[in-house]
């Protein structure tokens, strides 16, 4: 067990740089998940911990010691990779054992901690196959029970669920996560899913373009995202975003959608006091819309309405779609409401969860 | 007029239409079996023919030249079994094809792993590497015949002025086998280069980074990954490599013909030659090239039951 920390890192191939300069402290026994879309460099820092990439700027270090020129088998790491990468002519015995058998373990002591790992992971009885002869969700397991057997200070995961069809991942997906509060090793685990980030990690760090947009616990990148990137990337169904102008009304201030399509009020804030009249983003998560049927009570200033386009059933919830000016807008509603498209229902907003974003930028305003 | 004109242009579409349908009352296997019957012929004219005829022949006395035959059930056999020289030409085919087939592979596969990594110009030193399966064997023994040669060739000269290996005649008795083997392995181990390259692309990158991982060095991450990734592919290689070098004439008739030296490196296809066209026993050479037909089948055999345990990778 170990805290990693990166200071300052970086790595370009050739003149591209993949990674700018990332600062990123991991305590002992947290589980960091690495998320962004592809050629963001989380994979890339993931090589750069595992050694397994040489690294152009800055540093690594493992419990405050600089590891950056340390061979991977110097650093004491276990990884588990996209492929699971297990040795296909080896067996899922000699595939776990074959770390320790170049370390110089004892016989005994590696069929002892072999033997422990399989249980751990439900594979005991799969000890004499081949890997070929295993599903998906076998492999996996077995390349997690190679990353355990070696009870190494951290273990590196690179999008170890991607191949794995949707049941089988969101099922490895609590596996891996009671694994950690078992062993308590500290996790660096890259993925592009959010709902992995979401789900497995300590603290979420967001790449992209080689930079770290933002790191925090899950429901703090999840409830106050720094920029439109994030708050794009995090989330499921994604946030909407709809265009809007900035004034102020009788002492609070307004949001004019679009071409006044809608208006929403909010209470005045000195910080946006310097951008009265210019134009925002309104960031608005799918839960944070509710619908009315036509009749029922709506608060004026505080709801547009909502033809509904498309409709997607989901059994415990309903996605609702429609187009309010010229962006798209999905809404979660309560599935007893049977919306079906050609409806004119009305969202109502909970302004608390209003996110005004400048548009230049893509910064989330202060409110 | 005018109202016959639309029926002559309506009934000519119909009756092509039906014209055409004719032909494909045939049976679509008919059809096949049609199709494929060239490439039947060819077969069983140019190889199976031979073969057969081969068989018959060995079992006869046969004139080279006129048409008169002796059958004489297994004398041939016989007589060649009781040949020493017939075992001494098996003795020195073993000897260059297990030779030439070990050096191939040694240096094919090293070659593979070099071409394999990332270094400037190496689509053209692929291209290179290839060069010598391309050229001639006529052209490549001239040259080597040039380049060996003890009073003017250019390979004894450099070793002469470097001080190392000046006394070595590469074309005399002693060396003449060497030299063959030498000459075959620069001119067959591109076969081995493509064949290894072309699987040593698809192995998985991440299984390095996984053998890295687990503290593996280059010595190790070659044995326990690229080897057994490997091990299909040269299973085939090797076959395929000892059949050809094992009936392997024209290089080694090349370099020495008929002559004393060729004595130094008479294989069994070399002394079937001999025996075939040189002593115009033409029974006798059947024989001797029905044997190594067996002989390789019986080899074939037995490298597939001995080495091809499993089907893994």
């Amino acid at each position: 067990m170990s805290s990693i920390e990166l200071r300052n890192l970086s790595k370009s191939f050739g003149d591209v740089p993949a990674v700018r300069g990332i600062d990123l402290a991991i305590t002992d026994g947290e589980f960091i998940v690495l998320v962004g879309p592809s050629g963001c460099g989380k994979t890339t820092t993931l090589r750069m911990i595992a050694g397994l990439e040489s690294v152009s700027g800055g540093a690594i270090a493992f419990d405050g010691e600089e590891v950056n020129r340390l061979p991977p088998k110097g650093r004491d790491i276990a990884m588990v990779f996209q492929s699971y990468a297990l040795y296909p002519h080896m067996t899922v015995f000699a595939n776990m054992a074959f770390g320790l058998r170049l370390s110089g373990v004892d016989r005994a002591q590696i069929g002892e901690r072999v033997r422990a790992a399989a249980e751990l992971l439900n594979i005991s009885e799969l000890l004499r196959r081949r890997p070929r002869e295993l599903s998906g969700g076998q492999r996996q397991r077995v390349a997690m029970g190679r990353a355990i057997v070696r009870q190494p200070r951290a273990f590196l995961f690179d999008e170890p669920l991607s191949n794995l069809d949707a049941n089988l991942r969101a099922q490895m997906r609590v596996e891996i996560k009671r694994l950690h509060s078992q062993l308590r090793t500290t996790v660096v685990y890259v993925t592009h899913d959010q709902v992995e980030a979401m789900t497995l990690a300590d603290r979420i760090v967001v790449m992209r373009d080689g930079v770290i947009v933002q790191s925090g616990p899950p429901e703090e990148v999840y409830r106050q995202p720094v920029d439109r990137f994030v708050a794009g990337f995090i989330g499921a169904p994604k946030m909407n975003f709809l265009p809007a102008r900035l004034a102020a009304e009788n002492g609070a201030l307004s949001l004019r959608i679009g071409e006044g399509e809608a208006e929403i009020r909010l209470p005045a804030s000195d910080a946006l006091a310097g951008r009265l009249g210019e134009d925002v983003e309104i960031g608005l998560r799918p839960e944070h819309l509710s619908m009315r049927t036509p009749g029922e009570d709506t608060e004026p200033g505080r709801s547009f309405p909502f033809p509904v386009e498309v409709v997607e059933p989901l059994g415990a919830e309903t996605l609702v779609f429609t187009t309010v000016a010229g962006a798209e807008v999905v809404a979660r509603c309560d599935p007893e409401l049977h919306p079906r498209p050609g409806d004119r229902l009305t969202a109502v907003v909970d302004t608390a969860h209003l996110h005004l974003i400048d548009p230049e930028s893509g910064r989330v305003l202060e409110r | 007029m005018a109202a016959v004109l639309p029926d002559q242009v309506l009934a000519v579409p119909v009756r092509r239409r039906a014209l055409s349908t004719q032909p494909r009352r045939l049976p679509e296997s008919t059809w096949g079996y049609l199709l494929i019957l060239p490439a039947v012929l060819l077969v069983l004219g140019l190889i199976l023919y031979p073969v057969v005829y081969s068989g018959w022949l060995s079992f006869h006395n046969k004139h080279a030249y006129l048409p008169i035959e002796t059958f004489i059930g297994f004398s041939n056999f016989a007589n060649m079994f009781g040949d020493g020289e017939f075992w001494r030409s098996i003795e020195l085919g073993a000897i260059y094809g297990i030779g030439s087939v070990g050096l191939q592979i040694v240096v094919g596969v090293s070659a593979a792993l070099l071409l394999n990594e990332t270094f400037i110009g190496r689509t053209f030193i692929r291209g290179v590497a290839l060069f010598p399966y391309m050229v001639p064997t006529v052209v490549v023994v001239i040259l080597m015949k040039w380049i060996l040669n003890d009073a003017y060739g250019v390979l004894p000269y450099i070793l002469k002025t470097i001080g190392i290996g000046e006394d070595i005649l590469w074309l005399d008795t002693t060396h003449v086998m060497l030299t063959v083997i030498l000459i075959s392995t620069w001119t067959f181990f591109p076969f081995v280069v493509i064949g290894t390259l072309a699987r040593l692309q698809t192995i998985d990158p991440e299984l390095y980074a996984a053998a890295k991982v687990d503290g593996a060095g280059v010595v190790r991450r070659f044995i326990h990954v690229t080897l057994p990734q490997l091990r299909n592919v040269l299973f085939v290689v090797i076959l395929l490599r000892f059949m050809f070098m094992f009936t392997k004439f024209d290089v080694i008739w090349l370099l020495n013909g008929s002559s004393g030296v060729g004595y130094y490196t008479r294989t069994l296809p070399i002394y079937t030659y001999i025996k075939t066209f040189g002593q115009l026993q033409v029974g006798a050479g059947a024989a001797m090239s029905m044997f190594m037909f067996l002989m390789l089948v019986c080899f074939a055999m037995v490298y597939f039951r001995v080495f091809r345990r499993d089907e893994d990778i």
